[in-house]
């Protein structure tokens, strides 16, 4: 991974190398002007030496020929050697410029020294010669040199004004190009510098305007960050993030949408069941009949005739007016009550009809048509196929949380599989020979979809004692409260 | 926008930049050669033959103008030549630049020969014990044993006296009086002008020669003298000849300071190139000029055939053409 620590480094050290070579050249360059200068002074320090000491050596020369001593030979061959080392060193330094007035004064140089080495030898050695006439050319020869070392200082000099018109120039090259390798490193670095917090910045910059999306709720938006600091692996783990919650959200809302879809579902169903029923004939045009049937009854002096059509009128009312709606138990006891009479008609004597309703339970409000078919179930199945008839016990208490309504029979009960059937929802009569159309099952069901709870209903039953309708009505329903608040 | 904008700035001043690098740093590199190469060790093998040219009046276009013949020869061979010598006419310095040529040990010396007593004696013999070949060019030594020269490149200048005295007195047409000046330079050529001229005159017995006189040899204003004397006394001389370039200026001055120059017929023989203008202008009448180019291309020839040892002895002699230059031909 390249850290962005390592990359400040980097570019430190880039400034670093591009400063020190700078500052290197420059300085090598100095270094060189200064050498060249004093290889020059040097040169002309030389130079000048020669006539000097050339000059000197004459005047010991000249002490010892006024007065031949032995030692005061000395100084002047000490000046003798000097000089020989000096026209050495000297004849090195010849180029092609001074060459002509170098070579000429180291051989002016070598004739005066000849022509002193002549002087001393005829007065030391007594060799043949005329000591001042050599003296004199010696002299003359020193003169001489003198002219010689102006005419090579003359060229020196103008070589010299060259070299130095050149490193005026150079100087100046120098400079300017110093200014033109500083704009251009400067540029250089800018460059590098906006690149290295670009690359910082713009992974921040990126992952900014991501939050602020995932803040307002928008997780579809991809992070793509490409390179490999600590920045892009930070925008890895926030993508990876989002797409998490982007994932669980899609879940959740799908799940909802299921459930929404069943719930609905349902209700279409229930709803098209009441239409389908409702449909079956025009309940106005029956309800009417009714009463008039029962008005004729009444005329015709039969009143337990004119009875049984007004319960059988009372009966219908309420199913067509209460068939989606709720009603207090007292309501449905009263309709109960009516039923009760007409199957009373019918059966006489053969049923016996018990209610029993705990205090405070008639204002418990329950879905309508829940308790009738319970009691038309009991009539169909233990009062109908039993010749000495039976009895059918309705008793509504308040337990804690619950409102319990048992509907009981003295039937021969029912089997296994048939409670297993009725407490699924669809039993297989469902609706068959019922006077409002309703069966058990569909009771169930609604009860189970208007409290929300599956274990709405107990069924016990054994041929002995005969079957036993529980209903647990909880005080408070689940379902709807709850699709209340989700709104 | 903005920002391709800054991008495109920053580009180019890069570009400008890096070009302007380049371009001084190869400005500092070539310098930096340059400036080796004028220091540069002398590093041949072989010496370079060292010849030194010694000249009166250095300066003038005669002296330019041998230069140029010398340089070419010079160039050529790789030969180390430099010209010394004295602005004016000044025989002890000449001598000296002789001395100090002979202690620098050259390797030849070519010399305009000067009139002195040390000159013949002292230096050639020096010259000789030194093994300093000597040639002398533009004026020779009095030929005799002590002319221990090699050999004179230059104008034979009898023959240019023949020649101006042959033109001079078909000028005059073998009749009247004909002023003869001598000056203080080149006394050795003008004494074999002088010789050249009288040769012709001999057979001129109707021109009556006149010859100016030197009287102090140091005056300045001397020849310029002994021309206004001359006038005094001969008014009706009307032809003059100088037998220098010095004697052919003062004629002129001196007649400007009393008369009108168109009267005069005005000639002389021109040592330095430069008073042959008096003749272009007009103002005079003639002029020998001589061949300074070939004369510095063929001493500088003749020493390197010496120094190489090839064809040796050289030639005694060695003369270079000569000219005359009239107004006739002028205008």
């Amino acid at each position: 991974m390249r850290r962005i620590q390592n990359q400040i480094v980097l570019l430190s050290v880039l400034i670093w190398i591009i400063m020190a070579v700078i500052w290197l050249m420059m300085n090598a360059y100095t270094q060189q002007s200064i050498n060249k200068y004093n290889e020059i002074l040097s040169r002309y320090m030389l130079m000048n030496g020669l006539a000097q000491l050339s000059s000197s050596a004459m005047s010991e020369l000249d002490r010892y020929v006024q007065s031949p001593q032995q030692y005061l030979l000395g100084p002047y061959e000490r000046l003798r050697e000097q000089i020989e080392q000096s026209r050495e060193e000297l004849y090195r330094l010849r180029h092609n410029r001074n060459r002509f007035e170098l070579t000429n004064y180291y051989y002016v140089s070598q004739a005066q020294l000849n022509e002193m080495n002549r002087v001393v030898e005829i007065i030391r050695d007594g060799n043949e010669g005329d000591a001042a006439k050599h003296f004199e050319e010696a002299e003359k020869l020193s003169q001489y040199l003198q002219d010689s070392a102006m005419r090579l200082f003359s060229q020196e000099l103008t070589t010299s004004e060259q070299f130095y018109r050149e490193i005026i120039q150079q100087s100046e090259y120098v400079l300017r190009l110093g200014i033109w390798i500083l704009v251009m490193s400067s540029l250089i670095l800018f460059w590098l510098s906006y690149r290295f917090a670009r690359s910082i910045t713009r992974p921040i910059i990126e992952l900014t305007s991501a939050a602020k999306d995932i803040s307002r709720g928008n997780f579809n938006k991809p992070i793509a960050l490409k390179g490999s600091d600590e920045m892009v692996f930070l925008a890895r783990t926030f993508e990876r993030m989002r797409e998490d919650i982007s994932n669980y959200i899609e879940e959740i809302r799908s799940k909802a949408q299921v459930e929404q879809d069943l719930q609905s579902h349902k209700l279409l169903l229930k709803e098209s069941e009441l239409k389908h029923l409702q449909s079956q004939i025009n309940p106005h045009f029956l309800f009417n009949s009714l009463n008039i049937l029962s008005k004729k009854a009444y005329l015709e002096g039969a009143p337990e005739t004119c009875e049984l059509i007004t319960s059988v009128s009372n009966l219908l009312r309420y199913n067509l007016r209460r068939s989606d709606g709720t009603v207090t138990i007292q309501e449905e006891l009263q309709v109960l009550e009516e039923y009760m009479t007409i199957q009373k008609a019918r059966f006489g004597d053969r049923v016996t009809y018990r209610v029993k309703v705990g205090p405070g339970c008639s204002s418990f409000i329950i879905p309508a048509l829940t308790l009738q078919p319970l009691v038309e179930n009991a009539f169909i199945h233990a009062i109908e196929p039993s010749e000495d008839g039976g009895t059918i016990e309705v008793e509504v208490a308040d337990s804690t949380h619950t409102i319990d309504i048992q509907v009981r029979d003295s039937g021969g009960g029912m089997q296994e599989d048939t409670i297993q059937q009725v407490l699924q929802g669809h039993s297989m009569d469902s609706g068959k020979g019922h006077s409002t159309g309703i069966g058990l099952g569909n009771v169930i069901q609604r009860l189970r979809l208007y409290y929300g709870q599956e274990d709405i209903m107990q069924i016990a039953s054994s041929p002995e004692t005969g079957s036993c309708f529980t209903l647990k009505l909880p005080k408070r329903r689940r379902y709807h409260d709850q699709a209340v608040n989700r709104g | 926008m903005k920002r391709a904008t800054v991008w495109f700035i920053g580009f180019s001043v890069f570009v400008v930049a890096l070009g302007f690098s380049v371009y001084y740093s190869y400005q500092v590199y070539s310098g930096h050669k340059k400036i080796s190469g004028i220091y540069q060790q002398h590093s041949s093998e072989q010496e370079p033959y060292r010849i030194i040219v010694i000249g009166e009046e250095i300066g003038n276009p005669f002296w330019n103008i041998f230069k140029q013949g010398a340089m070419l020869v010079a160039g050529e061979r790789a030969i180390d030549l430099e010209f010394w010598g004295t602005l004016r006419p000044n025989s002890e310095e000449m001598i000296k630049n002789m001395e100090l040529a002979i202690a620098s040990n050259v390797d030849g010396i070519i010399v305009q020969a000067v009139a002195h007593p040390d000159f013949s004696q002292l230096i050639l013999l020096k010259a000789s014990a030194a093994g300093i070949p000597v040639i002398t060019t533009a004026s020779d030594m009095p030929a005799g044993p002590e002319s221990v020269r090699k050999s004179y490149v230059g104008s034979d200048h009898y023959q240019e006296g023949v020649r101006m005295g042959e033109y001079v007195t078909a000028r005059m047409d073998g009749r009247g009086k004909l002023g003869i000046i001598t000056g203080h330079t080149n006394l050795s050529n003008q004494s074999l002008r002088m010789e050249g001229l009288r040769e012709v005159l001999r057979q001129y017995p109707g021109i009556e020669v006149i010859e100016n006189r030197l009287s102090d040899q140091d005056a300045e204003q001397d020849v310029v003298e002994g021309i206004r004397v001359l006038m005094n006394e001969h008014p009706d001389c009307k032809v003059m000849i100088g037998l220098s370039s010095e004697s052919g200026e003062k004629i002129v001055e001196a007649i400007r300071r009393r008369a009108q120059i168109e009267p005069y017929g005005i000639y002389f023989f021109d040592d330095n190139m430069e008073t042959v203008s008096l003749v272009r202008e007009g103002t005079a009448d003639g002029a020998i000029i001589q061949s300074p180019e070939e004369m510095g291309r063929v001493s500088m020839e003749l020493m390197m055939r010496w120094l190489e040892g090839i064809d040796i002895p050289l030639p005694d002699v060695y003369h270079t053409p000569f000219e005359l230059i009239t107004d006739e031909e002028a205008v």
